[in-house]
């Protein structure tokens, strides 16, 4: 019986380690432990035994099964990960082959730059808003301090509509509207983004409608040194850090005094290029003190409060951001150029 | 404005780096473009005797000339130059030469003539601007420079010129001694003024000249010498070589006398053949209707009775202020001469000059406004130089006719708001200083103010805020402190109506749509392309009273042509899957023509044409549908929490069978659907056209920004298959909303999974599968509570669909 016993033992571990499969496993689970099974036997026959040999005999054997069922699981377990690293073997995929993307849309490139002077502005303080593209020739000119016949509207071609309605030249009528909806409340700090007109045929530089983005501050004791803080933040955190920023006096009938602003060149860096013509530098705003007239015409009193004003183009932000050289592209929307944003 | 150093020099002692006066012009307002230095590049170009010269053998316009360079024996040049004579000296550039702008000059043959080198124009040489090439002429050179000379060392070649950008406030920069004053006011140095002695030589100019001036109103000012003794000429070469270098031809001293002193005091003057002129009078009027004149330049010019002319006892003879006539023009055979200053009403002459496509240097300064008193030095001074050149002796006396003269103004002005407006502790010492050193007078000194008198030169001063930005500028922008604003904090408000258009932007970027950003304006057969019907509002547009050209024409009452345009630009240039959206205004006049400000409302526009998206190795891109684009309408409905109602449509833009509208809280809000064979072809696309356009700001106040948290139902559902024929015209919406009514509240989800007609359905009927979740909000439902509801749900179906269930 202990002879047997000890066959039985190796068989099975023989028989365990020859399976090659879960299922020749279980092949080998029946033929020993199965209810017809050897082992099974044995344990049943054991009754048959003197009861002197009983206990030591039942021991082995037990023993022998609690050792054929350890056996019976490791082997599982292997022949488990056996066969899954296997599979996984075979379903080794080509990852340099590409991925398939989902579809995403583009945020137009002007989008984007305006929603960042708009964010930049709206951090600072400011508050957006929208008038007319649509406009009277009286906000538009007239209550900037620009008469019929001054030789500034030289400088703006207008589309006309009738005699007193046209097509915004600049974003400007907005200080009018804003200035005599406020007046004589302050502060007034406010930012209007929109579209703008003028008659200047399309070419590489010039596009008979473009975004223009204006800014106006007005309350007690806003000077000169205000508006530089203020643009230079700005500048800054549109154009990075370390852009050097300078003021130079310029013209505009709306406010004075009056200051051009540029920024060190984007290409060069200030050193001269092409792009800023030799200069370093790259005009990007216009800006100035509001004309006292202008809020005079409003209804706030120039000798108590002041504010400042300024102009940019969202366009040739964009095109210096980005390195455009056509302002055309941003109207023609062809989706190899909508795409790189 | 061509501003020569070395001209400048004449009038202020600056001895700065060209480089280092640039940027003090440019920090002061006078924006230099660039500086160039003329000609400074050129090489191996030198004086050369003209010895003889014969006409090319086989080309009469061109000369075979032998010029002497100096080097001991004759070149051969070829020209076609008609202005040389034996014994001129010219410019040669030899073979190996180098021209401004780098052209290089070798040897050449025309027509079988070798020619060793070129004569050179002034243009050539980088002296004078762009012009025509019949006007064109070799450069004659002046006295007699030693053969074999470098000629950047004869006609000052080199010399420093900065290009200035005078903005519109700063006629009196508009002028060499404008320019120097601003110079002596930036470096404390001296302003000096040029010589404007005149002997007379006798005579009276009453006997000899009669003024009157008609139109006062135009005229502000007309003063007039008469000179005799007339010798025209070529001018000196110092008075050329300046010219030139500020950008003006030399033409012969007279002339050249008259240019030369507007570009020194900004003054145009004018010069006539005083035997010209009828009857020895001059009439400023307007032009007689119907009055022609020519002009210098040979164009005869039709003129009307707004025009300001200056007439002789006939006829006009010179257009005022823009450009004198042909007929009284100088000439070698000039003896005598009127010379005119004058000052004419600014506004005239830009209208005259617009109407008739004329700028001249002359127009362009009375369009900036001429100062009324500088006429008379302007004058005095180009008498004095024809005088130095020997050219004519002036007769006694001055007519001026100066019915209202115009006076110094003062202004009173406070040091402290002019340093607050500043913000930076600029002194009373430096304000007072800046002022003067800007030729202004200072004619109160008091506790709290300064009363500054402005002479008529600079009419751009005028209240205090001018005064606070000449200090400022002198002060120096980059001098002032940037400080931060003080004052309550405020937060940045966005409109909700901004908030809403960014978000929705958002939503359709996410479905895959490019955003486009197109003209408001549009051509007006767009809406034809479209097939609106004759009624239809988006019919009515708005006009530009000039556009540029009939493609930008009006406004647009719909994004869609937009949109359409792009879809079939980028089709063309097979740029792939066009997928786009836009939101921007449209133009809807309330009457026309307008009367005031139309209504521009937001809309959203999307145009779907090809596949949804790119193709990839996987396979392609589903194509779009009429469904897709509905979902995309349903997607932005969800994000903005609003419940809409889809609705027939009958656009004649659409395809007939494959178009709906969409209709929120009674008020229809979108359309959308197939594009019409028709129109898709009117636009050059090809393939089916989905298109939509929504009014947003229809939309806005039904839209709800603020998410509220529901909690989902805490009991299973259970689920339901069931699948119903129905005949093929019934609209899916009814099917639904019968099997809703009779699922009654247990009925907690429907949700269509299938559609199919085909084998196994009978002809003129399709297959509609729902799946059907059924739950109670207290406890999980049992079956029994369940096939009562199934049962009702199908005998409505039967009964009022006509379905049947399909098992
Ligand atoms: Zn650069």
């Amino acid at each position: 019986m202990e002879e047997k016993l000890h066959a039985l033992a190796q068989a099975a571990k023989e028989a365990v380690r020859a399976a090659k499969s879960l299922e020749e496993l279980d092949g080998v689970r029946i033929r020993f432990l199965g209810r017809k099974g050897e082992l099974t036997q044995i344990l049943r026959s054991m009754k048959e035994l003197p009861p002197a040999e009983r206990p030591r005999l039942g021991q082995l054997a037990n023993r022998v099964r609690d050792e054929l069922e350890a056996e019976l699981a490791e082997r599982a377990e292997n022949l488990k990960r056996l066969l899954e690293e296997c599979r996984l073997e075979k379903e080794r995929l080509d990852t340099t082959l590409p991925g398939v993307r989902p579809t995403l849309g583009h945020k137009h490139p002007l989008t984007w730059v305006l929603d960042e002077i708009k964010d930049i502005f709206l951090r600072l303080g400011f508050d957006v808003v929208e008038e007319p593209e649509v406009e009277y020739d009286y906000y538009n000119f007239e209550a900037l301090n620009i008469p019929k016949d001054h030789p500034a509207r030289d400088m703006q071609d207008t589309f006309y509509i009738t005699e007193e309605i046209l097509l915004r030249t600049h974003t400007s009528p907005f200080q009018a509207r804003t200035l005599e909806r406020m007046a004589p409340e302050v502060p007034v700090r406010v930012i209007c983004p929109g579209r703008c007109y003028r008659r200047d045929p399309a070419d590489a530089t010039h596009s008979p409608m473009f975004y223009q983005t204006e800014i106006l501050a007005v309350d007690k004791n806003i000077s000169f040194a205000h508006l530089k803080w203020i643009l230079i933040t700005f500048v800054r955190e549109m154009f990075g850090k370390n852009r050097e920023v300078r003021f130079r006096p310029s013209f505009f009938p709306f406010t004075e005094p009056s200051a051009e602003v540029d920024i060190s060149c984007v290409v060069c860096g200030g050193k001269g290029c092409s792009l800023c013509k030799g200069t370093g530098w790259l005009e990007i705003l216009g800006s100035g003190m509001v004309h006292p007239r202008e809020l005079e015409i409003a209804g706030y009193d120039p000798r108590k409060v002041s504010g400042f004003a300024a102009g940019m183009g969202p366009d040739r932000i964009a095109m210096l951001k980005y390195g455009i050289d056509d302002i055309r592209l941003f109207y023609e929307n062809d989706l190899r150029f909508l795409r790189q944003f | 404005m061509r501003v020569p150093y070395s001209w400048l020099k004449s009038y202020v002692d600056v001895d700065l780096q060209p480089e280092e006066l640039g940027e003090k012009l440019t920090m002061a307002g006078l924006a230099v473009d660039s500086i160039e230095r003329v000609g400074a590049d050129t090489t191996n170009v030198v004086v050369g005797l003209v010895k003889e010269m014969k006409r090319h053998p086989e080309a009469d316009h061109l000369w075979v000339v032998h010029v002497d360079t100096g080097e001991g024996k004759i070149r051969q040049v070829i020209t076609g130059a008609q202005n040389l004579t034996p014994g001129v000296r010219v410019p040669v550039a030899l073979p190996g030469a180098t021209l401004p702008g780098g052209e290089k000059i070798a040897e050449t043959r025309f027509r079988g003539v070798v020619s060793e080198g070129m004569l050179c124009s002034a243009q050539e040489l980088g002296l004078a601007e762009d012009r025509a090439e019949e006007e064109e002429g070799i450069l004659i050179l002046e006295g007699e420079p030693p053969l074999g000379t470098d000629i950047r060392a004869v006609v000052g070649l080199g010399e420093v010129v900065f290009n200035l950008d005078i903005t519109p406030n700063r006629p009196d920069c508009l002028s060499m001694i404008g320019v120097a004053r601003e110079v002596a006011a930036l470096t404390g140095a001296k302003l000096k003024l040029p010589p404007v002695d005149v002997k007379e030589y006798g005579g009276n100019i009453n006997d000899r000249l009669k003024i009157r001036v008609d139109a006062p109103d135009l005229c502000l000012r007309y003063a007039a010498r008469v000179l005799t003794k007339i010798r025209v000429a070529p001018s000196p070469g110092w008075l050329k070589r300046r010219l030139l270098a500020a950008g003006m031809r030399p033409i012969n001293n007279i002339v050249d006398v008259t240019n030369y002193v507007m570009l020194e005091t900004g003054q145009p003057l004018h010069a006539f053949d005083y035997t010209r002129l009828a009857g020895q009078e001059i009439i400023v009027r307007r032009a007689r209707p119907g009055e022609n004149l020519i002009t210098l330049d040979g164009v005869e010019r039709k003129l009307s009775p707004e025009m300001l002319v200056i007439a002789d006892g006939e006829q006009a003879t010179g257009l005022a202020g823009i450009m004198g006539g042909l007929l009284s023009e100088i000439t070698n055979e000039t003896s005598t001469v009127m010379l005119e200053s004058a000052c004419f009403y600014n506004i005239s002459v830009r209208r005259t000059a617009r109407q008739l496509g004329i700028r001249s240097e002359a127009s362009l300064r009375f369009e900036k406004g001429v100062d009324p008193n500088g006429v008379l030095f302007a004058l005095e001074r180009a008498c004095h130089l024809i005088e130095e050149l020997g050219a004519g002796e002036v007769v006694e006396g001055i007519i001026d006719i100066y019915p209202n003269p115009v006076s110094p103004w003062e202004v009173k002005i406070s040091p402290v708001r002019i340093r607050n407006l500043i913000g930076a502790q600029v002194s009373d010492d430096f304000i007072r200083s800046s002022l003067q050193r800007l030729g202004l007078e200072i004619v109160g000194d008091e506790e709290h103010s300064l009363t500054v008198r402005v002479p008529t030169f600079r009419p751009d001063l005028r209240q205090e805020a001018d005064f606070v930005e000449e200090v400022a500028r002198l002060y120096g922008f980059t001098e002032i402190p940037a400080t931060a604003m003080e004052g309550v904090l405020s937060l940045g408000h966005k409109p909700r109506a901004l908030q809403i258009e960014d978000k929705v932007k958002e939503v359709l970027r996410a479905a895959g749509l490019d955003e486009t950003q197109t003209y408001s304006f549009v051509h007006p057969g767009s809406v034809d392309k479209l097939r609106l019907a004759p009624d239809d509002p988006r019919r009515r547009l708005i006009r530009l009273l000039l556009p540029l050209s009939e493609d930008q024409s009006v406004l647009r009452t719909t994004l869609l042509p937009s949109l359409l345009e792009v879809a079939a630009l980028n089709q063309r240039r097979k740029t792939g899957p066009v997928n786009i959206f836009e939101v921007n205004r449209v133009y809807w006049p309330k009457e026309l023509p307008l009367k005031e400000l139309p209504e521009m409302p937001r809309h959203v526009g999307v145009v779907l044409a090809g596949p949804r998206g790119e193709s990839s190795w996987q396979g392609k891109a589903a194509d779009n549908d009429f469904y897709r684009l509905k979902g995309i309408l349903e997607a932005l409905l969800e994000a903005f929490r609003v419940e809409g109602e889809f609705v027939a449509a009958t656009l004649p833009t659409y395809h007939p069978g494959r178009q709906a509208a969409l209709s929120v809280a009674g008020e229809e809000v979108a359309t959308l659907g197939e594009l019409h064979p028709a129109v898709a072809e009117a636009f050059g696309l090809s393939g089916r056209v989905y298109a939509l356009e929504l009014n947003l700001e229809r939309l806005i106040p039904k839209m709800n920004l603020a998410p509220r948290y529901r909690p989902w139902p805490r009991f299973p559902g259970v689920e339901r298959d069931l699948a119903f024929l129905v005949p093929a015209d019934t609209p899916a919406k009814s099917v639904t909303a019968v099997l809703k009514e009779a699922g009654g509240p247990t009925l907690s989800e429907l949700k269509l999974f299938d559609l199919y007609s085909g084998e196994q359905v009978p002809p003129g009927y399709k297959s509609l599968a729902y799946s059907f979740v059924f739950r109670a909000s207290d406890h999980t439902l049992t079956e029994e509570e369940i096939e009562p509801v199934l049962a009702a749900i199908i005998k409505a179906a039967e009964d009022q669909l006509g379905a049947r269930v399909r098992r």
